[in-house]
């Protein structure tokens, strides 16, 4: 009764706020997981306890004050996400913003231009969660112009990094104050961020008790063509990524694109080397990073498709890729009439070279410079990936989408893939064909069909997919899936699995049996290694 | 409890008509946009949260667009797309764009701000506002047909 009391008073409370709808707000979202293991000797899977895992966001939002918090829970949670085992506060923040200043204290999730020195952000799959608990003032003193100062320590899955963060950054779009009556749109920005890290405990070197870091950008404008550029620095910040060397880093991204109705093509470019920024320096895999270096390659949505990802190398890397979009029109000759979508992306990533620096007798040697690397040269190929995709409608209720791709990818130097008994790290070459077919049964009644086949004569050699998926619109949805690995030179095995989910609103159940894979799971670059597991999956999601 | 459970839906129900929050969002050209200065003449405008990497979220630009000139005669309805996508992919949203000829208004959210303060989790997810761009329906996911759905509520609002 006493609950019922209260929600009604809450519900009144809101409604009396309906008549003044700015000033009185409450949202947020929630996700709930629960996964069951079984033992499946076929693909490795081992026996353990139900995860759950789960988080709410809620946001609570007063004239000009935004009041929120994250509430986590993880219970027997997998491997790769052990370090997060219970339950508890994960974020909080009150945030008071107008038109010329925003000031936030508590956990802060911010980027500064596309993140090559700073960037925190909260990813529930992958388990990120770097946010920096402080201060942040942000300020727009005049038109065009935005300032951002911030400060804090680092949230290290339920605990905070020692090391101190600070961050300054300005955008400027030059349109709005100095060049107003140019044709080209002109926006530049500028950031430098420091993290001061105390070592009492290091016999061997001395380190650097602060490491700055520093970023500018230029991002012009005119008509259909664009051009971006992106160059970071940072000082010699020996780690654990590194090898304690004492090399400085730096980081380049040149991006350019030309689009017009119907045609667009975007090109860039990327050199990095030595750019790891972390709040420890000993803190490896996903932890602790205070900047974000994505890879330069297509970010895959099809399951066959990410079995070989690409990772970005934080130690050096260099790569261009070229995307090109195209729509044949429709009505023509080839175009069919609902006209012909076409993309294609091209990328490759290489290594830096590198030479032995002076002061170093190997190459890469701890306490001294580690190497020399000429800017243009090139090192061993990491990476590389053709992609075709052709999409067309063919009437009203039949669309096809086929997908080429032919990848390379260098596990022998990556290191990133699960080993076979007895075998090394390989290079890998693969071919992968894709069909995708939807079909409109009757309105509101679609299927979606998947046929993928893998072809590679390395690592766990050939792979067959099928998937075919059954919807009805608005609510409900089902599937059944088998990815076959027919070519696995010991045991060939089925990964099959069945779902079903329902959807209201902003509300969405879904569950599914069957066996996953062991792999890398990946998001924008960054990835986690998942165990093969067999079971019953579960879950909620749901946005208020 | 069934009361609690009804008491606990119509206060979501009346939390979700509100309003939607203030963040900086950046235009394709990298210039800086509030998400508060959207505006539409007080017509319905729907915001859709998209990246270049998700399929259905496609697939329903793409369906939408196929009947959007229709749309717009007919409600004056306006669609802005956000886009999630980070540093990975931005320069490719604007040619893919206009490579598939949508004529929405495009920002992005690379850092998820906005689609944080929205309550968004999984994409696609979208948001019909009305006229006083007060957030009457959303839905996540994407099949054939929901399109139909969503236009069914803006006819619904403009009434």
């Amino acid at each position: 009764m006493r609950k019922i009391i209260t929600i009604s008073i809450l519900c009144i409370s809101l409604n009396i706020h309906s008549q003044t709808p700015q000033e009185h707000n409450l949202s947020g979202n929630l996700q709930l997981n629960y996964q069951t293991f079984q033992e499946d000797s076929t693909i490795n899977a081992k026996e353990q306890k139900p995860y759950t895992s789960g988080y709410t966001n809620l946001l609570y939002n007063y004239k000009n004050f935004t009041v929120g918090t994250r509430l986590e829970i993880y219970n027997n949670p997998i491997d790769a996400f052990e370090e997060y085992d219970g339950y508890g506060i994960a974020n909080k923040f009150i945030q008071y913003k107008n038109n010329f200043i925003d000031i936030t204290l508590g956990n802060i999730y911010d980027e500064f231009g596309s993140g090559l020195i700073f960037r925190t952000y909260f990813d529930s799959n992958l388990g990120v969660d770097n946010s920096v608990q402080g201060g942040r003032v942000k300020i727009q003193p005049t038109k065009g112009i935005y300032l951002t100062g911030l400060m804090g320590q680092q949230k290290s899955y339920w605990e905070y990094s020692e090391s101190i963060v600070r961050g300054f950054n300005a955008d400027i779009a030059l349109n709005e104050s100095l060049l107003k009556n140019w044709q080209s749109i002109i926006n530049v920005g500028a950031s430098f961020v420091t993290k001061k890290e105390i070592n009492d405990d290091e016999p061997l070197y001395k380190l650097p008790e602060n490491v700055g870091a520093f970023n500018s950008r230029v991002n012009i404008t005119k008509g259909n063509t664009s051009v971006n550029l992106d160059y970071a620095y940072k000082i010699n910040d020996p780690s654990a990524d590194n090898n304690t060397i004492y090399q400085n880093g730096h980081g380049l991204i040149l991006n350019g694109n030309y689009s017009k109705k119907g045609f667009g093509v975007s090109f860039g470019a990327k050199r990095i080397q030595n750019m790891s920024f972390r709040s420890e320096r000993n803190a490896i895999l996903q932890d602790l990073n205070i900047n974000y270096i994505t890879p330069f390659t297509k970010q895959q949505s099809y399951s066959l498709a990410t079995i070989y990802p690409y990772a970005s190398q934080s130690n050096g890397e260099m790569g261009s890729q070229i995307d090109i979009y195209y729509k044949i029109p429709k009505k023509s000759k080839l175009g069919g009439k609902y006209g012909t979508s076409i993309s294609f992306n091209f990328s490759n990533v290489f290594d830096i070279h590198r030479t032995i620096a002076e002061d170093a007798s190997i190459l890469n040697e701890s306490g001294t410079l580690g190497y020399n690397s000429e800017f243009l040269k090139l090192g061993e190929k990491l990476f590389q990936e053709i992609n075709l995709e052709i999409s067309r409608k063919i009437n009203r209720k039949l669309k096809l989408i086929g997908t080429f791709i032919y990848l390379e990818n260098n596990d022998k130097l990556l290191k990133s893939q699960p080993l076979l008994e007895g075998k090394g790290y390989e290079y890998i070459k693969a071919n992968i064909v894709i069909l995708e077919v939807f079909y409109k049964i009757k309105p509101k009644h679609s299927t979606r069909i998947e046929i993928q086949h893998l072809q590679t004569e390395q690592h766990y050699g050939n792979w067959c997919m099928g998937l075919i998926e059954y919807k009805i619109s608005p609510h409900w949805f089902w599937s059944i899936q088998d990815l076959y690995n027919y070519g696995h030179p010991t045991k060939k095995i089925h990964y099959y699995s069945v779902s079903t989910g329902y959807n209201h609103g902003a509300h969405r159940l879904s569950i599914t049996y069957g066996k996953q894979r062991a792999g890398l799971f990946c998001v924008g670059g960054v990835c986690r290694d998942v165990p093969a597991s067999n079971g019953f999956s579960i879950s909620l999601t749901s946005s208020f | 409890m069934k009361k609690l459970f009804c008491l606990l839906f119509l206060c979501i129900t009346y939390i979700s008509y509100s309003q939607i929050p203030s963040v900086d969002l950046k235009t394709l050209d990298g210039s800086i946009i509030n998400s508060v200065e959207f505006d539409n003449d007080n017509n319905p405008i729907i915001i859709s949260f998209w990246a270049t990497w998700c399929k259905p979220c496609k697939q329903e630009l793409e369906n939408i667009h196929e009947v959007y000139d229709e749309w717009r005669e007919e409600t004056n309805v306006k669609l802005i797309a956000i886009s999630i996508d980070d540093a990975r992919n931005t320069s490719k949203i604007k040619p893919l764009v206009n490579a598939k000829g949508w004529e929405y208004e495009v920002y992005q959210d690379s850092n998820r701000e906005f689609a944080t303060k929205m309550g968004v989790n999984p994409i696609p997810h979208t948001f019909l506002l009305n006229g006083d761009k007060k957030i009457v329906w959303d839905h996540v996911t994407y099949s054939d047909g929901d399109e139909e759905e969503l236009y069914e509520k803006i006819l619904e609002i403009i009434q």
